[in-house]
């Protein structure tokens, strides 16, 4: 495998990673910037970061803005807000086809980090606030998709779970009244949190290409030169487990498949031996969960887990006939008891590890996938490559996954089920 | 073995099709520098092919709905083993996917490409059913079907096309119905098996870090030849105009959800692909993010970001899709209506014409960079009956006059279906 990774901290405490392979024909970059999550802040960093991929000063209008890319032989420019454990973040990427394949010589790249320049530091603006069209298309946006979250089942019920367990704590957005909040923000609050946002967040830039590119990194440090402080973010908040789990029943109309979400909770941070763990139970298609719950038993059409790290929780999400909830959820306590006993076999642990090992070596075919990889590996002790991690997977023994099975505890149990209509 | 290399001047990528003596193509992409590789077994087998004959039958076989997703279901179950526990020896992360027109079981990995790809060519061409199996499936399908009905962007497109469609089975769910798959059996999972899985009918794709010579070799010892039963598929007649203009359904949802569908004359070919790829840049010319008219929309809170458009077709059906959440979904139909009958007149935007075409060379060299994309899209080139590269150069060589004339014969708006779910006294 020909991919380089090195990351330097640059200037003013940025990070600077580069990524390069000469099989990529798109160069990526991501600027983000991480600060503390505040439901104070919260609501305005999230719309903010919605505009900024939209529009600029030099082309003010969504219109103007996607012309401008389209004839930058469709360069992508787009920002969000999102949300990692206890910090939220705020993001622009980029990304363009190499020079080389441009038929009269544009230098696409330079062009497109421009514009994603002033994107940041010069968006349309009147009156000292976000121009208000663009504004107002992204708080609609913003109001909708909450909205939306009944359309999709299966993540509502993901949701709905994780704001039951994670009750209180500060990663819990549920908790911030987000459609008051939203409802809330102004054009010109939401601008001004935008650039204190800039004087207060750490940044991480990801860029990704063909080949190295040292006239970026000091674009970088050049743009970002200003006087900034740098808060402390969190990555890793374990959520404590309840004295007893919570059990919740949601009822909604026209639900013809009921949906169960189960929430295990842990202060174990052997993680590569969770990962394993995790692969074993529910992970994988030859979990645990897949061959028994679903193909032997076909208690659930399906029935998979997750490992949240952050907050030290597995999650399992299940769609479930309504007369099988019951003992659906037995037999999932059942096979996670099985692993805590010891009863699984040394293939399924080679299976797992199998598994596991295929799909990270995989992560380098990808601009997107290496950058997601290493947005949370500078989030962790050490920096690992997916070559790396493998071998960790690798190394991990029978006993290390019994003794993290034996750290979960059954904390929450959600279902979403159908709303009898009255006769 | 005839071995073909089909070159892109354009993007200067290739691959190979090679002529199998089983009757089978193949379609290898190696592509150097990457680790993983994605591989595809698919057939000429989809929802939609609900009649059928070959040279051994007299008339047309008609089968119940919902049967091309109940046989990819069915053939992960091998006789004295499950698919699955196969793959773990691999590693491979393996699934199926059965659509409109085509059912692919596939892989993808990053070690022991090899042996996953044996594994596939075998159990695709090992059927096994029983009575038993077929019984227990049908409670699993069941599931499946209330899943898909449980979410409203399923919802609106169906209810899209069967407004849409009087007879065509592309109105069908692909999973068919809890009483259709009820009328499955052994019997009849057998006949469609040995109708549509003859490789003469299939095609295998495989892309990233792979060699043909390797493939070929696994193709030579896993394939089992099968003569030409010369298959043929029809379908029911099915008029121009459309069954029912407006569908409105009634369940939970945020911001009511809304399809706009233009009914065209259906194509065959490379007729189609060229006609889908023009009448692709209309729809962004029309109503992109650089449009007029979605600004117009947008500042007045007629759409939000789900907007968009698509070109639905394939074999004897082709429409246009505007789709996404508004509170007034009527007037947005209305507006892209009066901004096609005024192009028709006025003429198409055409610098805006000139930078799509652009865009459009930039977006399909960011697609073919990675096995993933590359094998799904030579499967469906493969099964559209073109190249893996003549939808590229059929854009590189649009030219405006091309995009005008597909407006004024394709985009009919008398011939339409306004689809809305939204939350009501029962939803």
């Amino acid at each position: 495998m020909a991919v380089s990774f090195k990351r330097e901290i640059i200037g003013n405490g940025i990070g600077f990673s580069e990524i390069t392979d000469p099989k990529f024909k798109t160069n990526s970059v991501r600027i983000q910037f991480n600060f503390p999550l505040n439901p104070e802040t919260y609501h305005n960093n999230l719309v903010a970061g919605s505009i900024l991929g939209c529009c600029n000063s030099k082309y003010p209008t969504i219109a103007d803005f996607s012309k401008k890319l389209d004839k930058l032989y469709g360069a992508g420019i787009y920002s969000e807000s999102g949300r990692y454990v206890d910090t939220q973040y705020i993001y622009t990427y980029m990304n363009t086809i190499n020079d080389k394949f441009a038929l009269e010589g544009e230098k696409l790249f330079d062009d497109t980090l421009d514009i994603t320049f002033d994107c940041i530091f010069s968006p349309e603006t009147e009156n000292g606030a976000f121009e208000s069209s663009v504004f107002n298309f992204k708080k609609k946006d913003a109001l909708d998709s909450l909205e939306a979250e009944i359309n999709d089942k299966r993540n509502y019920a993901l949701i709905r779970a994780c704001q039951i367990a994670y009750k209180g704590e500060i990663s819990n957005l549920k908790e911030y009244s987000e459609k008051e909040g939203i409802e809330k923000v102004t054009a010109q609050s939401a601008y001004e949190q935008f650039q204190n946002m800039l004087k207060n967040s750490q940044i991480e830039v990801f860029y990704v290409g063909a080949e190295p590119n040292p006239e970026l990194k000091e674009k970088i440090k050049s743009a970002f030169s200003y006087e900034r402080n740098i808060p402390v973010c969190n990555y890793k908040s374990f959520s404590p487990v309840k004295p007893e789990p919570e059990y919740v029943t949601e009822k909604m109309k026209n639900v013809l498949q009921s949906k169960m979400v189960m929430v295990l909770k842990s202060e174990c941070t052997d993680f590569f031996a969770i990962n394993v763990l995790n692969a074993i139970f529910g992970g994988s298609t030859t979990s645990k969960l897949f061959s028994n719950v679903r193909e032997k038993m076909s208690l659930c059409y399906y029935c998979a887990s997750r490992y949240s790290q952050g907050k030290g929780s597995l999650l399992v999400d299940s769609g479930v006939e309504e007369q099988n909830i019951e003992k659906a959820e037995t037999e999932i306590i059942r096979q996670f008891e099985s692993i805590k006993n010891g009863d699984f076999t040394d293939e399924e642990i080679d299976n797992a590890v199998l598994f596991l090992v295929n799909a990270y070596n995989s992560i380098s075919d990808t601009a997107g996938s290496l950058i997601a990889w290493y947005m949370k590996q500078v989030t962790e002790d050490e920096i690992l490559s997916p070559a790396e991690t493998a071998e960790k997977i690798k190394a991990v023994t029978r006993e290390r996954i019994i003794d993290a099975a034996k750290s979960f505890t059954l904390d929450t149990v959600y279902v979403l089920t159908a709303e009898k209509e009255e006769n | 073995m005839e071995k073909q290399t089909i070159v892109s001047k354009l993007m200067g990528d290739s691959y190979f099709k090679i002529k199998h003596p089983s009757g089978l193509d193949i379609l290898v992409c190696e592509m150097s520098g990457f680790s993983s590789t994605e591989a595809l077994f698919g057939t000429r087998y989809g929802s939609i092919n609900t009649m059928f004959k070959t040279k051994s039958d007299k008339d047309y076989t008609v089968v119940p709905e919902g049967i091309a997703h109940f046989l990819e279901h069915k053939l992960f179950e091998n006789e004295d083993s499950d698919v699955f526990e196969l793959y773990a020896k691999t590693g491979a992360s393996a699934n199926a996917f059965t659509s409109f027109d085509k059912t692919c079981y596939l892989f993808g990995c990053s070690e022991n490409w090899q042996e996953s790809l044996r594994i596939l060519l075998s159990f695709v061409q090992s059927p096994y059913f029983t009575k038993e199996s077929v019984a227990k499936e049908q409670g699993i399908i069941g599931q499946e079907i209330n899943m898909c009905n449980d979410d409203p962007s399923w919802r609106v497109f169906f209810n899209m096309l069967r407004s849409m469609y009087h007879n065509h089975p592309v109105r069908i769910d692909i999973a068919g119905t809890i009483e259709s798959i009820a009328q499955i059996d052994a019997d009849l999972l057998y006949k469609c098996y040995n109708t549509f899985y003859n490789l003469h009918n299939m095609v295998l794709v495989i892309a990233g870090n792979v060699n043909v010579d390797e493939v070929l070799k696994i193709a030579d010892e896993e394939l089992k030849p099968c003569e030409n039963i010369e298959l043929e598929t029809v379908f029911p007649d099915e008029p121009y105009e459309v069954a029912v203009k407006e569908i409105h359904e009634n369940r939970p949802v945020g911001v009511p959800m809304f399809n706009i569908g233009i009914k065209c004359k259906p194509l065959n070919g490379y007729a189609s692909v060229k006609a889908e790829m023009e009448a692709d840049t209309v729809m962004n010319i029309l109503c992109d993010t650089s449009s007029p008219l979605y600004k117009e929309m947008m500042d007045e809170g007629l759409i939000n970001s789900t907007f968009g458009t698509e070109v639905f077709c394939g074999d004897g059906f082709f429409s246009l899709i505007f789709s996404g959440e508004s509170d007034r979904p009527k007037e947005v139909m209305d507006r892209i209506f009066k901004e096609i009958e005024k192009a028709k007149t006025e003429g198409l935007d055409e610098e805006h014409f000139e930078i799509i075409k652009k865009s459009n060379y930039g977006h399909s060299i960011k697609k073919w960079n990675g096995p993933n994309y590359v094998a799904n899209s030579l499967i469906n080139s493969y099964f559209s009956g073109v190249s893996g590269f003549d939808a590229f150069e059929i854009l590189s060589e649009m030219k405006y006059e091309d995009v005008q004339r597909c407006l004024c014969e394709m985009f009919d708006t008398e011939n339409y279906v306004l689809s809305i779910i939204e939350s009501g006294e029962n939803g």
